[in-house]
């Protein structure tokens, strides 16, 4: 389990009662009401509250590339908002596709501490505020891909064996069958050039909390188990190849001048493979998944405190990567 | 280790059972699990892919259904179609003949067993009954203005039921 599980994440989708969702919430009330009623039920929480309409775009971006917000709650700036903690574990969208979409989102594998946090919020919520509840159909959302528990649990994963062999797609139809979407997080489509995967809970209804929680737990540790086999597989017959491929990605990723983000993905996923199976010793191996996010787009911009061109973010990103590399190396 | 049943698979779906001291192990894989009804089939359904579907059923019915407009917040049925978003809580009810086997298929069941808010937290559930009362009147208006005399009847029906209840 070990350099395969990433990070965790409970999400729970909820709605204020008698008031339109928001795609039909483009007025006062959005912050007047569900902004505003959110924010000060949670105020003793000392939390962080983002209009999104006062933040830059370079702002927005770094939340995205943080995952404390998404690329919907952006489209939706004029009208959002975001409520963060300060460690940036929890973090609560306000007008996104639903009223509210609370996270909590921990490094490793940490389902159950996450939904313990998340649904404490929820608790606090539900006791203060009218949410939209059925008690058929359970809470009730947007979308009613979400409505029941409103609850998505994820898991990301590194999984560059059975990515590399192909049986990545047969992990994915056999998932399928059993409630579970696993998507690439990188890349155009279902690719996945850093070797990096979302596991998550497809249904919502008619399932408890728990159970979504042990099915996708029973995904995940399934996935490790093939994930861990196929490595073992690999090394008996391809160590040399891989301890070349992540010598040369240290190589380039070290003395390149310009770096450009689907290089830098392709080649931190070589490098990161590499120090998995030991073959490149790092002082630190979670720099790796820092970098990963420290070095986007956003995140740059906001180090050099200025907006940049892609060419020059590019050459940035190249001369920052190496110094935080050649840092971590042993 | 293989599945018992097409010894081709990895089996994934293990089970043990004890019965007077005597245990029985079965170990198949995710597809002999479905075919032999020990699993439940999830289906994976595109949302997008579905809606067209359903789009495309309505255009080949005989009698293609009027919009209905939801009463909290004026969306309407085709609009709902067309996005596979609902625009209130209260859409829930008003399109509920639609949403019903939107959400079978999406969902595979119907029924939420898990955290009970209206117990728990003495939530106005979207049944409040005053509230399910005006929004059945309010159907049944536009129903008997637009000529809906079946659909009419229906709400008719319903509202008794509610007031029967009491």
């Amino acid at each position: 389990m070990d350099n395969i599980v990433v990070s965790s994440r409970i999400r729970l989708a909820r709605n204020l009662h008698g008031i339109p969702y928001p795609h039909k919430l483009k007025d006062e009330r959005a912050y007047a009401v569900v902004m505003k009623s959110v924010a000060d039920v949670l105020s003793p929480f000392n939390y962080k509250v983002y209009a999104t309409n006062t933040l830059s775009d370079i702002d927005c971006d770094v939340l995205l590339e943080k995952h404390l917000i998404s690329k919907d709650l952006i489209l939706n700036k004029e009208y959002g908002g975001v409520i963060i903690s300060e460690d940036e574990t929890v973090s609560i969208m306000i007008n996104e596709e639903d009223h509210i979409r609370a996270q909590c989102l921990f490094s490793g594998f940490n389902l159950q501490k996450a939904y313990e946090i998340v649904n404490k919020i929820d608790d606090i919520l539900l006791s203060k505020l009218s949410i939209s509840y059925d008690s058929e159909l359970g809470f009730l959302t947007a979308c009613p891909t979400n409505i029941g528990t409103g609850m998505r649990a994820s898991v990301m994963m590194f999984l560059p064996a059975i990515t590399m062999n192909g049986t990545v797609n047969n992990v994915i139809n056999a998932l399928s069958k059993l409630g579970i979407t696993i998507r690439g997080v990188y890349g155009e489509g279902s690719s996945a050039d850093g070797y990096m995967y979302q596991v998550s809970n497809q249904i919502s209804l008619g399932l408890t909390e728990q159970e979504i929680i042990k099915n996708v737990s029973n995904a995940v540790l399934k996935i490790c188990e093939i994930e861990e086999n196929a490595r073992r597989e690999l090394l008996k017959h391809q160590t040399d190849d891989i301890i070349d491929s992540a010598c040369r990605a240290y190589g380039i990723l070290t003395n390149a001048y310009k770096l450009d983000s689907n290089e830098f993905m392709k080649l931190m996923a070589k490098l990161k493979f590499g120090v998995c199976l030991g073959f490149i010793k790092l002082s630190n191996v979670d720099i790796l998944d820092k970098l990963i996010i420290s070095a986007q787009p956003a995140h740059l911009m906001q180090l050099k405190g200025e907006l940049i061109q892609p060419n020059e973010r590019d050459i940035f990103r190249a001369e920052y990567v190496a110094g935080m590399l050649k840092n971590a190396k042993i | 280790m293989k599945c018992q049943k097409c010894k081709t698979n990895e089996a994934t779906y293990h089970t043990s059972i004890t019965i007077n001291g005597q245990t029985t192990e079965e170990h198949l894989c995710a597809e002999c699990a479905i075919a032999t009804g020990k699993m439940p089939h999830f289906k994976t359904i595109d949302v997008g892919e579905f809606f067209d579907s359903y789009v495309d059923n309505y255009k080949k019915a005989k009698s293609i259904p009027k919009a209905i407009i939801c009463p909290g917040c004026g969306m309407l049925s085709t609009d709902f179609l067309s996005t596979g978003f609902v625009g209130c809580s209260m859409c829930y009810k008003a399109f509920e003949n639609l949403l019903q086997p939107i959400i079978k298929n999406v969902q595979g069941r119907t029924k939420h067993i898990g955290k009970l808010a209206d117990k728990q937290f003495n939530l106005n559930s979207s049944n409040s009954k005053q509230e399910e009362i005006d929004r059945l009147n309010s159907l049944l208006k536009r129903a008997v203005a637009e000529e809906r005399y079946e659909d009419a009847a229906e709400y008719k029906r319903k509202i008794k039921e509610i007031n029967d209840k009491n």
